[in-house]
């Protein structure tokens, strides 16, 4: 055989072996033009052995598939949908199907860009294995063939994003995709109706879920170089966990065809309480609001961890005050609560972009955290994960002690409240 | 001779209660031309009661409330005492030459007076106002003086709104001390202003003081007696309250127990979350046993005077067919009265909603977190916990709701009067689907329906009162409460409302039908640990009021005590009890 037909075979079987590459009946198209939306191919084509199931050990390169479908409880948050409760909150919302099959449901407990009533093509059953790579990484279809090789890694996160790869790099951009769920956007969100059928109410602290997630990657390289990296967590979590917030409260305050007041803004224990005399149950008291109106939930906080974290920023805080004093009072017109959430969440914007060259004052905030009256619980619970978060790297042995006593499981809104009255005694 | 000696008895008389009283004369006014007829002509009155030094007011000029609003005047508790308080001696002759002792045919007791002075906590409902609960909320509320506040004294005291000139919506601090208005809630709080109207000397509206006495202002018609007249003359042309007929007097109590915009009576959720005691459902003759009463029912009365009056009277709730003698009256009274309590929830509901209603005082705006269910949202948030074994929500799960005490009991009630309690939920589907549709819903779509539904309740209540209840019924009617609290997951309100209803009915039987022993036994502890209901057995305390000598003896609702009860209830329990009485009953 002469040499020329030897080269003429290696290179057609090269060029065999290239065509049948994964992912390859979709050859990359220029990122320029992307007419077509990103698909999901499922967890199954990232779980080769090769690639990201090589049942390393725990935070090990190419075992992120491995440690997920293992550990991280992400992986059973479409079998939950089979269980008592699931079934007890459609009976309740009195829908004929089953939760597995709601598309409302199916957005988290399996990915934002998952579609009922269009299941991805390559993998039909793309439900069945809950929240996997994609639904945090993003539709893999316009990535995943170029993703393993050098030149991805010189592309910009902007580039990525637009071949359908979230940001989970950057603090912000993970902040980002996980308030994407965990508080919700517009068309993807626990509101009082599903809350009241059954379903957990969300209260989310980056900082604190980081901490708790199984996570998947490295965690050497998201704190080289970075020695305040949970006060970061928990301030980049503030900007994107508040911007998320508003960006949904404007729609629901704007969008008629939402309910209004939506009481998942509001401070649940505000109205869940047995009736109490002031005598046997202390309470925070109103503050400005007028007494009895509905006071501003999860996300009150926001307005005084932003005067920490931006206190130079007086146009967001006069925004956040101005929503804040609306939400507190008690009238709740539509139109000028959508309004300034809108306009706060668009000042907001920016400063996730560009926060943090040198991270916050972790002990200092902390200390101005402590400092300002007791609140509603939500708060006070975000105001403790908050002085948690930023005394990590430097924590006094007194708090080590009391937080201690807390576990974030099981949330107690009596034993966050014991340990700030603990932190706060002068 | 008779006549001047009686004139000097009455202007003594009038020294003397002045005197007890601490004011001087003038306050009370001297007796008109109709009471010195009375008196001249059958009646004389004893010494008045010690009982009206129980308020000692310091005071000597307090001042006079000016007229106002084109309403009649409020002439004030003095001009009833002449009569009411300590009894009138003598006759009184009706149609046909019967003469009647006034003191024996009980048809007025003359001594109303004592009675609510004594035991009627309407009494203490201005003097309430100075406490610390009230002083605490006044706080939270930004108000600095409570008892000036017109949003409070729209019930706390009977004075009507529009005889108290305000600014900024406090009452003039010296108009306040005047007994009239400070002794809360008195006679004419519930039977109405009873002066005559007069623009310029013409006289406009006819008040009913003149002609409620025995006998009135000439021209007298003998044939037709104040007693006698239908109660829509006495209220049309008199403005005298209808307090007899079961659905009107339940109208008149829950315009503050539950409440009503038109006149200003509005508990606001603000209100109730600065510290005011929540308001229970309203049983109307569980309510009235508490008051206590301070007349003789009708059924008590002598045969004789039943019997005159049934034959005179214009009233046609005791015609022949709407009165029987032997039926239950206090049953069909709480029948009226609980669907007449449903009827006015609905319509306060609607109103709160519609902000085009006028009132006396400073509206809130929609959403009034008052006007629904307390417990849809006031409950611990737990699991398992007993409102999650309730029948799913009729709506959307997570919406503010009505509140469900008012038709536990009117369901039962209309029942008895055919109406199955589909056709009651038929009747409020679209105040359902209002609610069900968002939040709070909207004026337009909520403050409609629920209109034409109270509107509809309350021509049932009317319906009620007109139906005697037979014994058999009663018994019947027990065994249907026993049905709904055995086999429904009731609130803490509704449940009360059910014990509440069953012991009166188990009273007006005077626990006299099958297995009441039984029964008693195991509604009594029940009863006592859970529902109890005595306004007498609440913390004694002391208050001082503007313009008194000394402080005023109160009993004070304590809500240490009563709020855990409501905490604790389980309806588990409370649902057992009701089987084992259902089981009796059958």
């Amino acid at each position: 055989m002469k040499p020329w037909t030897w080269l003429l075979f290696v290179g057609c079987f090269a060029t065999f072996l290239y065509l049948c590459r994964p992912g390859a009946s979709s050859p990359p198209v220029p990122l320029t033009e992307q007419a077509t939306t990103p698909r999901l191919l499922g967890a199954g084509s990232c779980a080769a052995a090769a690639c990201h199931n090589g049942n390393f050990a725990h935070g090990q390169a190419r075992s992120e598939y491995t440690f997920w479908i293992t550990r991280d409880p992400h992986a059973r948050a479409y079998e939950v949908l089979f269980n008592e409760r699931s079934k007890s909150i459609q009976k309740n919302l009195q829908r004929t199907i089953s939760a597995h099959e709601e598309q409302r449901c199916l957005s988290c407990h399996v990915a934002p860009a998952y579609v009922e009533t269009k299941p991805p093509e390559q993998a039909p059953q793309f439900k069945t294995d809950g929240v996997s790579c994609e639904s945090c990484h993003g539709p893999a279809s316009q990535w995943i063939n170029e993703h393993h090789l050098d030149a991805w890694q010189t592309r910009k996160p902007a580039e990525k994003q637009r071949l359908g790869m979230n940001d989970t790099r950057s603090l912000a951009g993970r902040a980002q995709v996980c308030a994407t769920c965990h508080v919700g956007m517009p068309g993807i969100e626990v509101d009082h109706d599903l809350i009241a059928a059954g379903h957990p109410r969300l209260h989310f602290e980056l900082a604190a879920f980081h901490a708790h997630l199984p996570r998947h990657w490295p965690d050497a390289k998201d704190r080289a170089g970075v020695a305040d990296f949970e006060e970061r967590l928990w301030a980049v979590g503030q900007l994107a966990t508040t911007h998320a917030a508003l960006e949904l409260l404007a729609d629901r305050a704007g969008n008629k065809s939402k309910p209004w007041p939506e009481f998942a803004e509001f401070d649940c224990g505000a109205c869940h309480h047995d009736l109490k005399s002031s005598r046997e149950q202390p309470r925070p008291g109103f503050a400005k609001r007028k007494a009895g109106s509905l006071s501003w939930g999860p996300q009150a906080f926001a307005s005084i961890s932003l005067r920490q974290l931006l206190p130079d920023h007086k146009p967001l805080h006069d925004a956040l005050s101005a929503l804040r004093g609306k939400m507190d009072t008690g009238d709740l017109s539509r139109e000028p609560i959508a309004r300034d959430a809108t306009q706060a969440a668009r000042l907001l914007r920016p400063t996730l972009d560009s926060l943090l060259p040198a991270g916050p004052h972790g002990n200092k905030i902390a200390l101005d955290l402590l400092e300002s009256p007791r609140a509603a619980r939500d708060e006070e619970t975000q105001r403790l994960l908050a002085i948690a978060a930023l005394t990590t790297s430097n924590r006094p042995a007194a708090l080590q002690k009391s937080l201690g006593m807390l576990r974030i499981s099981a949330y107690d809104p009596s034993a966050v409240q014991r340990v700030l009255l603990e932190l706060r005694k002068p | 001779m008779l006549r001047n000696m009686c004139v000097l008895l009455v202007s003594a008389l009038a020294l003397a209660v002045a005197g007890m009283m601490g004011a001087q004369t003038p306050t009370i006014p001297p007796p008109t031309r109709a009471q010195e007829t009375v008196l001249s002509c059958a009646v004389e009155m004893p010494s008045p009661n010690p009982l009206l030094t129980l308020f000692q007011p310091g005071n000597k000029d307090a001042p006079r409330a000016i007229t106002g609003g084109g309403q009649r005047p409020y002439l004030g508790f003095r001009s009833c005492l002449q009569c009411h308080n300590s009894g009138i001696h003598g006759q009184i002759e009706l149609p046909g030459g019967v003469k009647l002792d006034l003191m024996k045919e009980q048809w007025v007791l003359y001594n109303e007076f004592p009675i609510w002075a004594k035991d009627d906590k309407h009494g203490q409902a201005y003097t309430v106002l100075l406490n610390e609960r009230s002083k605490a909320m006044g706080k939270l509320l930004g108000v600095a003086e409570v008892h000036r506040d017109q949003r409070c004294l729209a019930c706390h005291t009977g004075f009507p709104l529009a005889e108290m000139p305000a600014k900024d919506g406090l009452v003039d601090a010296d108009l306040v001390k005047n007994l009239d208005i400070n002794l809360g809630v008195s006679c004419e709080g519930c039977h109405g202003p009873s002066g005559d109207l007069r623009t310029e000397n013409r006289l406009v509206l006819k008040g009913w003081k003149d002609p409620h006495l025995l006998q009135p202002t000439l021209p007298y018609d003998k044939t037709k007696p104040w007693r006698f007249l239908s109660p829509k003359e006495k209220a049309d042309e008199y403005g005298f309250i209808d307090v007899r007929s079961p659905a009107p007097k339940t109208k008149l109590c829950v315009s503050c127990h539950i409440g009503d915009v038109e006149q200003g009576r509005i508990v606001t959720h603000e209100m109730y979350a600065s510290g005011h005691p929540p308001l229970p459902g309203f049983e109307i003759e569980t309510f009235v046993n508490q008051l206590p009463r301070h007349w003789a029912e009708f059924s008590t009365k002598a045969d004789d005077v039943q019997d005159l009056f049934i034959k005179y009277t214009a009233d046609p709730l005791y015609s022949e067919k709407s009165y029987k003698k032997k039926s239950l009256h206090r049953t069909r009274s709480l029948l009226a009265g609980a669907v007449v309590a449903s009827s006015e929830y609905l319509r306060y509901a609607g109103q709160l909603a519609d902000e085009t209603i006028k009132s006396p005082v400073k509206r809130d705006t929609w959403p009034e977190l008052a006007a629904f269910d307390c417990y849809a949202c006031h409950h611990d948030l737990k699991s398992p916990s007993w409102r999650q074994m309730r029948k799913p929500p009729v709506g959307t799960p997570g919406r503010p709701a009505l509140q469900e005490w008012p038709f536990a009991l009117a369901k039962i009630a209309l029942k008895f009067d055919g109406v199955s309690p589909t056709e009651v939920d038929a009747k409020l589907a679209d105040v359902h689907k209002a609610l069900a549709a968002l939040p709070f819903s909207t004026t337009k779509d909520f403050a409609k329906p629920a209109q034409t539904a109270a509107a509809w309740l309350y021509a049932k209540g009317r319906d009620l009162e007109k139906k005697p209840v037979t014994r058999e019924q009663g018994v019947a009617i027990l065994k249907e409460i026993a049905v709904v609290a055995s086999s429904e997951v009731l609130d803490y309100d509704s449940a009360r409302q059910l014990v509440w209803a069953f012991q009166v009915i188990e009273g007006d039987l005077k626990s006299d039908y099958p297995e009441a022993k039984k029964i008693a036994a195991i509604l009594g502890p029940l009863g006592k640990e859970s529902f109890h209901l005595d306004l007498r057995a609440h913390r004694k305390g002391a208050t001082a009021v503007p313009g008194d000598k000394q402080e005023r003896k109160t009993e004070e609702l304590d809500l240490e005590t009563v709020l855990p009860i409501m905490s604790r209830y389980e309806p588990a329990r409370f649902q057992e009890r009701f089987k084992e009485i259902a089981a009796l009953l059958k």
